[in-house]
């Protein structure tokens, strides 16, 4: 497989349209685009609707970081992913915005402690995980899917950063998909398979990937798809941005409930519409906040950023 | 902050395949916030044959943020101030999105050029002229384009010959040339007046 040496050539299909680097810390938007999280947060419209850097779909939930994708890049191409590791920490402690952080890891006020004064804590603990500076040998096993378990079909990302493959996502009565690892609810309408990855699976892993190209023609019938995607897109519109036409009308009628500037840290709406609840212990300029729904599953992740605070002390504006 | 790593990687790849694009892009200084964009002339319209050289600026939020494009070289275009060279093209405004690059910008000026929009001008008298007599409009862009966006070293020998045939020493007539840039009447009246 590929050689290890300094001069990695990543895949096209790994580098992101916005650095023009390798992917780092990836996102998938709902359009099935990847970029990198710090790519895609400062492409954000922080007023209102943010749309697709690439093919301007529009979106209004800033997604968590794809830890399949962000493991295997690490293991694909360690020289690189380790060059921007680095490069990131050194511009995340002067931006002093916190540290990108996907959904499932628990960042405690420890390590965080350490991140800031120490730079070199989080690749040691790479370095003992055994993937820095050591290419490894990638195999079907980095790229399941989360439901069936086997090589990603066309694989889809959901907003918390888990993958499927396009036919094991399910939308239930209510319309609103949840993510069967993570129990969060999808929020953006049925996602699109990211054409990229999809590619690079079928270009690296071909005679698996033809394989189960064969076994799910047998299986699929082709109905539901589509008809449950347009379900689902019909409820992601249920709540309108403003165009310039009928701003006025709208901030009349909403503006109240609307906070420019601020996303929900764990279903990343963003700005936040309706209820928004602020940590008051973050000393951070971005500062913890949650949108109604999440406050009330009671919520205790770290969300999109992490920073120090307590989770208990949300107070209500 | 300008990403410049991005900046230089832009650079590396556009001028990569210059030969088949035509477009190229260099600083204009050290420090990658000043570029000089250059584009061909679109063939079958009038800025044929002409290079056009466009004045790059990268604002602090680049590529966030749009960068600043406008015209070094008089042009006459409906979308383009024949006075300033300021260009009216929406990615250059609020279509413009993280993931175009200035080659992919570059690209859309030179498209601008072979496909007006006169409904959307930036310059109003070209505008009026292209919608309502545009033989005229061609001949003005024709003549504009001979004029200013032909290199000058391009006529360089005719020059040399036209001065040397009014009785100036060939070597002075070409070191009078280089002196004022290229430009055929400042050099006679260099010459004349000593």
């Amino acid at each position: 497989m590929e050689e290890c040496n300094e001069s990695e050539q990543v895949s096209d299909h790994f580098i992101c349209a916005v650095c023009l680097d390798i992917l780092y810390k990836p996102i998938v938007l709902v359009c099935g685009h990847v970029t990198c999280f710090w790519c895609c947060h400062h492409s954000m419209d922080m007023r209102g609707q943010s749309h697709c850097p690439l093919c301007r779909h529009p979106y209004r939930h800033f997604p968590a970081i794809c830890q399949m994708l962000d493991t295997f890049l690490n293991k694909m191409y360690p020289i690189s992913y380790d060059r921007r590791k680095t490069q990131t920490l050194e511009d995340e402690r002067q931006g002093s915005v916190g540290f990108a952080t996907d959904i499932d890891s628990v960042v405690t006020g420890e390590e965080l402690d350490n991140l800031l004064i120490n730079p070199s804590t989080e690749e040691k603990k790479s370095v003992d995980g055994s993937s820095a500076g050591n290419c490894q040998q990638v195999t079907v096993a980095d790229m399941l899917c989360s439901a069936c378990k086997q090589l990603l079909f066309r694989p889809v990302a959901l907003n918390c950063g888990h993958v499927y493959c396009e036919a094991c996502i399910s939308v239930p009565e209510d319309k609103v998909i949840k993510c069967q690892v993570c129990e969060c609810n999808h929020p953006s309408g049925f996602p699109k398979v990211s054409k990229q990855l999809d590619y690079f699976l079928e270009e690296h892993f071909s005679s698996e990937y033809a394989h189960r190209k064969s076994s799910m023609q047998q299986t699929q019938n082709g109905n539901s798809l589509t008809s449950s995607s347009a379900a689902a897109d019909a409820e992601a519109s249920k709540f309108p941005y403003p165009t310039e036409e009928n701003f006025l009308q709208w901030w009349t009628a909403h503006g109240s409930k609307f906070h420019p500037g601020f996303g929900c840290d764990r279903c990343g709406m963003c700005p936040i519409i309706g209820e928004r609840y602020r940590c008051k212990d973050c000393k951070e300029k971005s500062g913890y906040d949650l949108c109604g729904d999440c406050h009330k599953t009671g919520s205790k992740l770290p969300g999109r950023v992490a920073m120090k605070h307590l989770y208990e002390n949300l107070l209500y504006t | 902050m300008v990403d410049f790593s991005r900046v230089q990687k832009e650079l590396q790849e556009c001028n990569r395949d210059i030969n088949v694009s035509g477009i190229s892009v260099n600083p204009k200084s050290d420090n990658l916030t000043n570029l000089i964009g250059t584009i061909p002339g679109p063939i079958g319209t009038p800025y044929e044959g002409g290079t056009f050289k466009i004045d790059i600026n990268l604002p602090d939020g680049y590529p966030f943020e749009p960068p600043k494009m406008k015209f070094a070289t008089k042009v006459w275009h409906p979308n383009i101030s024949s006075q300033s060279g300021a260009i009216c093209l929406d990615i250059l405004k609020d279509q413009w999105s993280p993931a175009l690059t200035l080659k992919t910008a570059l690209l859309s000026i030179q498209a601008l050029l072979s496909a007006p929009e006169p409904d959307d001008p930036q310059d109003a008298v070209v505008a009026q002229q292209y919608l309502k007599d545009y033989q005229t409009f061609a001949s003005t862009a024709r003549y504009w384009t001979e004029s200013f966006a032909k290199t000058s070293s391009l006529g360089v020998e005719e020059k040399v010959q036209k001065l040397v045939e009014m009785g100036f020493p060939e070597g002075l007539v070409r070191s009078t040339l280089e002196v004022v840039g290229g430009d055929e009447n400042m050099a006679l009246e260099k010459l004349c007046s000593g």
